[in-house]
């Protein structure tokens, strides 16, 4: 671990300069993992990694190159940099290549700095007493406790000199629930936290998936088709907003495949919908100081009540595009909370479905998309009726963000994200 | 490298309750990857994760450890780590089903390396500038357009305590090409994807004039398809490309066998021996070689020293076999023949797929065609999810109406769903030109994993989701 320190960045920067880069920029950064895990309801495996990674990156009369290497002696990172000199040599000249320079905040570190194996086991042991206690019906199909750490430093030839290291755990569950020869769906659940002080099976909506399980073990096949609202489920809206997001990032903004390339400050979707990113937001395990350019992270609002208030783009899409750079990564999301209580959405639904979790790809690009709706209910008469199987559901997903018809006041957090139940209108549900 | 046959005496394999297996790794991925979004060079980099990892069982037990700085001391670090980590877990609580298999002993080596000289990334570059030049010239109407390169290149050193020995490099090389064009109905977008066993220099170095009728197919099913129509919806008979087959079958069929999944419940866990698919289906697990070639992710001995055999998973309909790692096949009284497979140094070997296929059959692909009344000829496969239900979930990216025994008119994007076996089950024609997939799909199941997919075209029923 002596290797993990400015003077040994500062020495590869150094021998960088000497090549005569117009600018050069060292990133080491140094992961550790510990894995325990679950298979089939007993633990199985004891894992712990440790890998260091040395990225180096040089400018030369606007050619960028960038290589990354994984062995840190001498030898090996004298290849790189002969390697990065033949890429930057190869590179087309590109003025938007620039590196990022010093933030306001250099050091930081966060969160547990060691694995405590022993609470680990005592944590996942409690856990699969927990579930079978209070859910007997319920299998443990997989349960993946880890321990992560991070650090980076970073060096570069604009006066950036930075030194970040964070620790967190994270825990990730897949499960199903049989009664008399009936069985639900695989159900999934995870979430993080900076320390192992609750209890597992109270963490994000863990507890909420394994008791959703047991009540979908006497699912049936939908039949029939209807359009009606949707209920979305946290867990589904995560993957449905990511889809969406895409279209404020690099590659879609980049290949001119996204709608939003000129909605700056113009309506995108419902004004029901407020969503921001809080890098550094305290309700969160995972933090993320610096943009993965190195810039500053700062908490940014994407859209406000509707309206397209920043893109997610790098500082390199940023400038090719001439529109602004995203203040983070995009770490930690934060929807806000609407005005109706959960069970009031559910009200005045004659017909419709609670999407817990949706199967299926990524939309095509002119948002057109259809998935299975996987533990998810019908929605009878203003009240959950039926587990049910063999749905699908299809819509666009530019449409259906601007049908939203209620936002709940609860808000589920998983570790990464804070998000609540949605309404949406005009879905098409199919069954057998 | 490092030379691992001069630390086996650090194995400490102890014996009755106390037996130790262990497993020592040596692993490099040597990926390059190169991206020209509507012309600018979002994407060149190089890349070596190289490594070293050790894995022990004992107790019933695995632990595992992995460093990145490749070295003997490393390697043993790993070792002890590894066995510390397993005896944690075995002190803790007792197990009573504590065997995996110790099939035998192999001596392996074998590289698949390219013989020709590695190109510079300027000379790529350069290629993808000319083809992007091109396109831009020809086809100004396109609203993106995306060519990307990559490779990756698996070299794996192993050692076991029961005494294999491996050694294998593994490349393979691929080049796509993505266009996207406006239609009334929004943008469409429409890619393909050349490569395969390879590096790229031993499949793309070549003028730029000779990939040009390649790029005016792209535009052409591009432009079609920001014309086509939207499917119907509903159970339709239908004829599936290889590649649409392929991945299907990997993805509703071939998990369900993995015998890790089957012990977590899935869909074929209680179906050894009985009738899963239509009797035209035999569906087999190549090791490495089919027809005399290398398949496209040849493997001869997997990651815990097991030599690597073809496994017949389904013949003539009825479901043979599971597909093991050393610990499962106890479990099932099954022999092991070669999943267990990692994908970083870091990683434990899980099992994985290698290269299913579906054997050919005996129809020619007209034939399926014009035996379908009102249906559809899927071809481009996009993503497709599966769960241990056997349900599916498959994105369709092209296709094309069958009307009346001919092909009508081409499909915008689509999906197909269903379940495994009544999918299996409804085959009724098997064409008789077999293709191994070449969009270099890598498998995700807690790692990634580059697998081979191979089938001839199928007819069969599926519920399309269309308009």
């Amino acid at each position: 671990m002596e290797h993990l320190s400015f003077d040994f960045v500062r020495k590869i920067l150094s021998r960088l300069q000497a090549i005569g880069f117009d600018q050069a920029e060292v990133l080491l950064g140094n992961e550790h993992l510990t894995e325990m895990e679950v298979d089939v309801s007993s633990i199985s495996l004891l894992r712990n990694t440790e890998a260091d990674q040395l990225v180096l990156r040089a400018i030369q009369g606007g050619r960028y190159g960038s290589v990354v290497v994984t062995q840190l002696d001498d030898s090996r990172i004298q290849m790189g940099i002969s390697k990065l000199q033949d890429q930057v040599m190869s590179a087309p000249v590109d003025e938007a290549r620039t590196f990022a320079p010093q933030p306001l905040v250099a050091m930081n570190e966060m969160g547990p700095l060691e694995p405590q194996h022993y609470a680990m086991h005592n944590s996942l042991s409690q856990f699969l007493v927990a579930v079978s206690e209070a859910y007997p019906e319920c299998v443990l199909k997989q349960a993946l406790l880890r321990y992560h750490r991070g650090r980076r430093i970073r060096m570069n030839t604009v006066g950036h000199e930075t030194d970040t290291t964070e620790g967190y755990y994270s825990f990730g569950v897949r499960f199903l629930s049989k009664r008399n020869g009936k069985t639900s769906q695989i159900g999934f659940n995870g979430s993080c936290s900076a320390d192992l002080g609750t209890d597992l099976i109270e963490w994000g909506g863990i507890r909420r998936a394994l008791e959703s399980s047991v009540r979908e073990i006497n699912l049936a096949p939908l039949h029939g088709r209807f359009a009606g609202r949707v209920i979305i489920a946290p867990e589904a809206l995560y993957i449905l907003m990511g889809h969406w997001l895409q279209n404020l990032k690099d590659e879609k903004i980049l290949s001119g495949v996204s709608p939003f390339r000129d909605k700056l400050d113009k309506p995108v979707c419902s004004p029901l919908l407020s969503f921001s990113i809080e890098p550094r937001g305290g309700s969160f395990a995972r933090h993320e100081f610096l943009t993965d350019e190195g810039f500053g992270s700062e908490p940014s609002t994407i859209v406000k009540d509707g309206i397209l208030k920043s893109y997610m783009l790098s500082d390199y899409a940023a400038k090719k595009t001439g529109l602004s750079r995203g203040e983070s990564s995009g770490l930690n999301w934060v929807f806000g909370a609407g005005k109706t209580r959960l069970p009031e959405m559910f009200g005045g639904i004659d017909k419709g479905l609670l999407l817990g979790r949706i199967s299926g790809g990524v939309p095509a690009a002119n948002g057109d998309f259809s998935g299975i709706a996987k533990n998810s209910f019908l929605i009878e008469g203003g009240y959950l009726s039926r587990p049910i199987s063999e749905a699908v559901i299809s819509g666009n997903i530019f449409d259906m963000f601007n049908s939203v018809t209620a936002v709940s006041q609860d808000r589920s957090n998983d570790g990464l994200a804070l998000i609540p139940w949605i309404g949406v209108d005009g879905m098409s549900i199919r069954g057998r | 490298m490092i030379d691992l046959r001069s630390l086996k005496s650090e194995f400490v394999p102890g014996s009755g309750p106390n037996r130790v297996y262990s497993e020592i790794r040596y692993q490099d991925n040597r990926e390059t990857r190169i991206d020209l979004t509507n012309g600018s060079l979002e994407t060149n980099f190089q890349e070596s994760v190289r490594g070293v990892s050790a894995r022990s069982f004992t107790g019933g037990y695995w632990g595992f450890s992995a460093y990145s700085n490749p070295s003997k001391d490393a390697v043993i670090a790993a070792l002890r780590e590894a066995t510390r980590n397993a005896k944690f877990l075995a002190g803790r609580s007792e197990k009573s089903d504590v065997g995996i298999a110790y099939p035998g002993v192999i001596q392996f080596e074998k590289s698949y390396a390219s013989t020709k000289t590695a190109m510079s990334p300027a000379i790529w570059i350069e290629l993808l500038k000319a083809l992007d030049n091109y396109i831009v010239k020809k086809y100004p109407d396109l609203r993106g357009r995306r060519l990307s390169l990559w490779s990756l290149e698996m070299q794996k050193q192993l050692a076991t305590s029961d005494g294999s020995e491996v050694h294998t490099t593994v490349p393979r090389a691929f080049f796509q090409i993505s266009m996207t064009k406006e239609s009334k109905a929004g943008p469409v977008a429409f890619s393909d994807t050349r490569g395969g066993l390879g590096d790229l220099q031993d499949f793309f170095l070549d003028t730029p004039q000779n990939f040009e009728p390649w790029i005016d197919e792209i535009y052409d099913m591009v432009s079609r398809k920001a014309d086509g129509v939207k499917p119907a919806s509903g159970v339709f008979d239908v004829v599936l490309a290889p590649d649409l087959a392929a991945l299907l079958m990997h993805e509703a069929v071939g998990h369900g066998v993995e015998a890790d999944l089957v012990q977590a419940g899935s869909v074929l866990w209680d179906r050894l021996n009985q009738m899963v698919a239509s009797p035209l289906v035999t569906y087999v697990d190549i090791a490495h070689t089919y027809d005399g070639t290398p398949a496209p992710r040849p493997v001869h001995v997997d990651d815990e020293g097991v030599e690597a055999t073809d496994t017949v998973i389904i013949q003539k309909g009825v479901l043979k076999s599971f597909l093991n790692n050393r610990e499962t096949s106890v479990h099932y009284e099954q022999k092991p023949t070669g999943h267990a497979r990692a994908f970083q140094y870091s990683d434990e070997p899980l099992i994985r797929m290698r290269n299913t296929a579906i054997l050919p059959g005996t129809t020619r692909i007209e034939q399926m065609i014009a035996s379908i009344e009102d249906g559809y000829y899927f071809m481009k496969p996009g993503r497709a999810q599966a769960d241990t239900t056997g349900e599916f979930l498959m994105q369709v990216g092209t296709g094309f109406e069958i009307k009346g025994g001919k092909i009508g008119r081409v499909l915008r994007d689509s999906a197909i769903t269903g379940f495994a076996l009544e999918f299996m089950s409804s085959i009724s024609m098997v064409g008789d030109e077999f293709q191994w997939d070449t969009s270099g799909y890598s498998c995700l199941k807690k790692q990634l994993m580059p697998v081979g997919l191979g089938s001839p075209a199928l007819k069969c029923k599926v519920r399309v989701s269309g308009g």
